[in-house]
């Protein structure tokens, strides 16, 4: 195994926040009713159970190989109570819902194996596609049923990332508590038997030295060592980074041969194949000064956020966000179930009333690109909240935007290009679809000017009045196509 | 929502305050603080807003503007009240003639632009100053962030022109009340006699000439200056290719003709420091491109080497600020053409 430093150019350092997790992980308990939307189907028969009948953790509720991922399986022992369509972002879906029966069994994938050495490839794959475990992280594992836009002999380059850049992290020593350091090998053997190709690398956080000893280990390639600084553990930024192959904003690391999972993902293959566990709960940190206390809890999937939240929200008025701060969708209702993508939920107090005369204040307690009202160097923990902390207005060229773009971009200009109508060659030229969305430009701005989503308009405009496609966006990056 | 804030709004909503819709919105916003939320990613912002930017730069110049009080007396205060007074009624009549929220730009302006006067023109010359760099160096170009030249410069290059004989003869060194017309650069055109650096640097002592009221006191201005680019306010590549290119054109000059000061005096003479830290960083009027600020940094400072030794005013910076304001489009136009020639995706 060798090890490398390696970085990008750009980014910002987010630290010394309120409202960190805790380093431990609790239990909640089972909920009382899970539920289970079906997102790619639209017909009420697909699902395989119906109204009335028991089911069982693990048990298969829907399943179609034509469409891209898992099965939906049941997470909890009981009987279900409905399958209705709701409305689900814009569209009806068929949901189900499962009253829990109480009891924490779950039934076996397959056999238990103890001899992880002697399973082959398509065992493997089949327990993890069963499992529900297929389908995690942005483009999935690969396995010879659908489950991800490459074939696994195709995967060059498999990340396993753990870069704590973002704003709330996941606690490492948390999730390697709960399983062991082994459990966390034995998983990536499987994942390596899977994807025999693939050179595997470990993404990981320089400033955690301890872990970065713990997990040296010959079955990496390389140990990346990655400055812990926004948008390091964005899936676009760590494949560039690690492999030198630059990724825009429109595709995914497949399109460059690489899979990227998470620490929980590797623990989750190990689970499934070892014990037959199928994915039926998360490790979610819970983070965030809306939370009165903050920790990991163990959720099953399906639970509604309702009761994930419940008693921690000290009757603020909050806003949840799932994953990430600066990228991540706010819960628009709290009645929906925790899907298996979330793995951090955090709670923000919606800021509606403004701080008095807060531009003439010392900023000890504000974090800022700008770093001398003291905010750096005063280790007071920084306010965060939804306010915008200032007013719109007209663009500065203060230079924030391209200073922290981690794609060499200049956000300034290309909004105002956009925003005059004048979306043509030239944006493209200037680079635009390079864009990966991070979100950091409006982040720093200080006219307040949201300079993400012009870009977002500008690219999907581009692709709309025909400037570029996806096809020709891939070559001239020198990207392969999939599915 | 505060109580004496719904108060507020409650008194804006009145029929007879419509016109100063804007006026309210200030009050309201520099008060209070925006009761806005972020409508979805990214959910919460970074705390640098436009007043805490200005700010920033106002605090910067506080050294400056007390030194400059200190030498030359209550009359520079009065200054000071007169253009913030004039620059804030002409922005105010726009935004309420635009129906535009009122801008901060002008916070940094009136404070920038006393100081680069000399210390005894008389208050009608200050408010005319004033209304004509805020007028027709900003308000016209549709306000702050969308202006092509500095309006501090501007105000000051309109009564260059207009008032010759005040803006030449009105001097004095500091501590004293004698007018002269003797500036260390005006004296140096005349009579080849270099002042004292140290004198220079620090103001005090200053017997042969004197200066702007804001670029007499040099360590104070070094000092502000720096402080801007550890604070991430302005960049540091400006101020270093602006000065560095007058040290090294200076330094070459110099050997040729003796018409060009040596290097060490050109950095502390005249109103160098103060435009190079503080009107050669106003981030709107220079190039955003990072090429684009080398560029103008040694533009800036040729030019100034070349207008302080060859032509008939013996001051080059306001000159040659401008003159790379004028060019500011352009340079970025093509360090952006020649970065991005390349014709893909």
């Amino acid at each position: 195994m060798e090890t490398k430093k390696k970085t990008f150019k750009g980014g910002f350092v987010f630290k010394g926040f309120q409202g960190y997790p805790l380093a431990v992980v609790e239990s909640i308990g089972l909920p009382e009713t899970v539920m289970y939307p079906l997102l790619d189907t639209k017909s009420l028969n697909e699902a395989l159970v119906s109204k009335g009948d028991t089911v069982k953790a693990g048990q298969l509720l829907w399943q179609n190989d034509d469409v891209m991922g898992s099965p939906v399986i049941a997470t909890i022992n009981g009987t279900v109570k409905s399958i209705k369509p709701t409305m689900w972002e814009g569209s009806k879906v068929p949901v189900i819902t499962v009253e829990s029966d109480g009891t924490e069994k779950w039934t076996p994938v397959k056999g238990v194996t103890e001899d992880l050495d002697s399973l082959d490839a398509a065992d493997i794959e089949e327990t993890l596609y069963f499992a529900g475990v297929a389908s995690s992280g942005r483009d999935g594992i690969p396995t010879r049923f659908n489950t991800s836009p490459i074939k696994s002999e195709e995967v060059q380059h498999l990340i396993v990332k753990h870069c704590e850049s973002d704003v709330y992290n996941t606690d490492l020593s948390v999730l390697l508590r709960e399983n062991t350091l082994e459990d966390f090998f034995d998983g990536l053997s499987l994942l390596k038997k899977i994807m025999p190709n693939a050179r595997v690398y470990m993404a990981m956080n320089r400033k955690n030295p301890p872990w970065i000893k713990e997990l040296s280990s010959d079955l990496f390639d390389e140990m990346v060592l990655v400055t812990p600084k926004y948008p390091q553990g964005q899936d676009e930024i760590l494949t560039e980074t690690v492999t030198g192959m630059k990724i825009p904003g429109e595709c995914t690391p497949a399109n460059a041969s690489a899979i990227v999972l998470d620490v929980q993902t590797v623990l989750h293959v190990y689970d499934a194949v070892k014990t037959g566990k199928p994915l039926l709960e998360k490790i979610i940190t819970m983070a965030g000064p809306g939370f009165s206390n903050r920790s990991h809890v163990k959720v099953r999937i399906g639970t509604s956020f309702d009761q994930i939240v419940k008693g921690r929200t000290a009757g603020k008025e909050n806003r949840y966000i799932i994953n990430s701060t600066m990228t991540g969708s706010a819960v628009s209702d709290m009645a929906k179930p925790l899907e298996s993508d979330c793995n951090i939920l955090i709670a923000l107090e919606e800021g509606r009333v403004g701080e008095i005369m807060l531009w003439t204040k010392p900023g000890f307690r504000k974090h800022s690109i700008m770093n001398t009202m003291a905010n750096a160097i005063f280790p007071l923990a920084k306010i965060n909240n939804t306010n915008m902390n200032g007013e719109e207005r007209a663009c500065l060229s203060c230079g924030n935007c391209y200073n922290v773009c981690p794609s060499g971009l200049y956000p300034t200009q290309l909004f105002k290009y956009v925003e005059r109508d004048k979306v043509d060659e030239t944006v493209m030229r200037y680079g635009i679809f390079k864009c990966i969305d991070c979100n950091l430009c409006t982040y720093v701005c200080t006219a307040k000017i949201p300079l993400s989503d012009f870009m977002k308009e500008g690219k999907a405009r581009l692709i709309k009045d025909g400037y570029a496609s996806k096809k020709e966006i891939l070559t001239s990056y020198g990207l392969k196509e999939t599915e | 929502m505060r109580k004496t804030q719904k108060l507020l709004h409650k008194v804006a909503d009145l029929k007879i305050f419509s016109p100063f819709k804007a006026v309210f919105e200030t009050i309201d916003g520099i008060v209070y603080g925006t009761p806005h939320v972020t409508p979805g990613a990214p959910h919460f912002l970074d705390h640098i807003e436009i007043k805490r930017f200005m700010i920033f730069a106002v605090a910067a110049l506080i050294p400056t503007t007390v030194a400059a009080v200190y030498f030359f007396g209550l009359h520079v205060l009065w200054m000071i009240i007169t253009s913030y007074v004039v620059g804030g009624i002409v922005e105010v009549s726009f935004a309420l003639i635009r129906k535009r929220e009122i801008e901060e730009g002008f916070l940094v302006t009136g404070l920038i632009f006393p100081l680069i006067l000399p210390p005894t023109l008389p208050l009608w010359a200050v408010a005319i100053g004033s209304f004509f760099g805020i007028m027709f160096g900003k308000e016209i170009f549709g306000g702050t962030g969308r202006n092509i030249f500095n309006p501090a410069l501007v105000g000051r290059l309109f009564i260059t022109m207009a008032f010759p004989e005040i803006m030449s003869a009105r001097w004095i060194a500091p501590f004293t009340d004698t007018l002269t017309s003797a500036t260390p650069l005006t004296v140096f055109n005349g009579e080849g006699t270099i002042t004292s650096l140290r004198e220079l640097l620090f103001g005090i002592g200053l017997q042969t000439g004197a200066g702007s009221m804001g670029e007499v006191f040099r360590i104070g201005i070094i000092a502000g200056g720096l402080f801007l680019i550890l604070a991430k306010v302005t960049d540091w590549k400006i101020p270093t290719f602006y000065l560095g290119s007058v040290a090294l054109f200076s330094w070459i000059l110099n050997m040729v003709s003796p018409q060009v000061a040596p290097p060490a005096f050109q950095l502390l003479s005249g109103g160098l420091l103060f435009g190079a830290f503080f009107m050669a960083t106003d981030p709107v009027t220079t190039p955003y491109t990072k090429m684009g600020k080398v560029i103008f940094g040694v533009g800036a400072g040729i030019l100034t080497v070349l207008i302080r030794g060859f032509a008939g005013y013996a001051e080059g910076v306001m000159f040659s600020i401008i003159l790379m304001n004028g060019m500011t489009p352009l340079i970025d136009h093509m360090v952006m053409e020649n970065k991005y020639r390349k014709s893909t995706i």
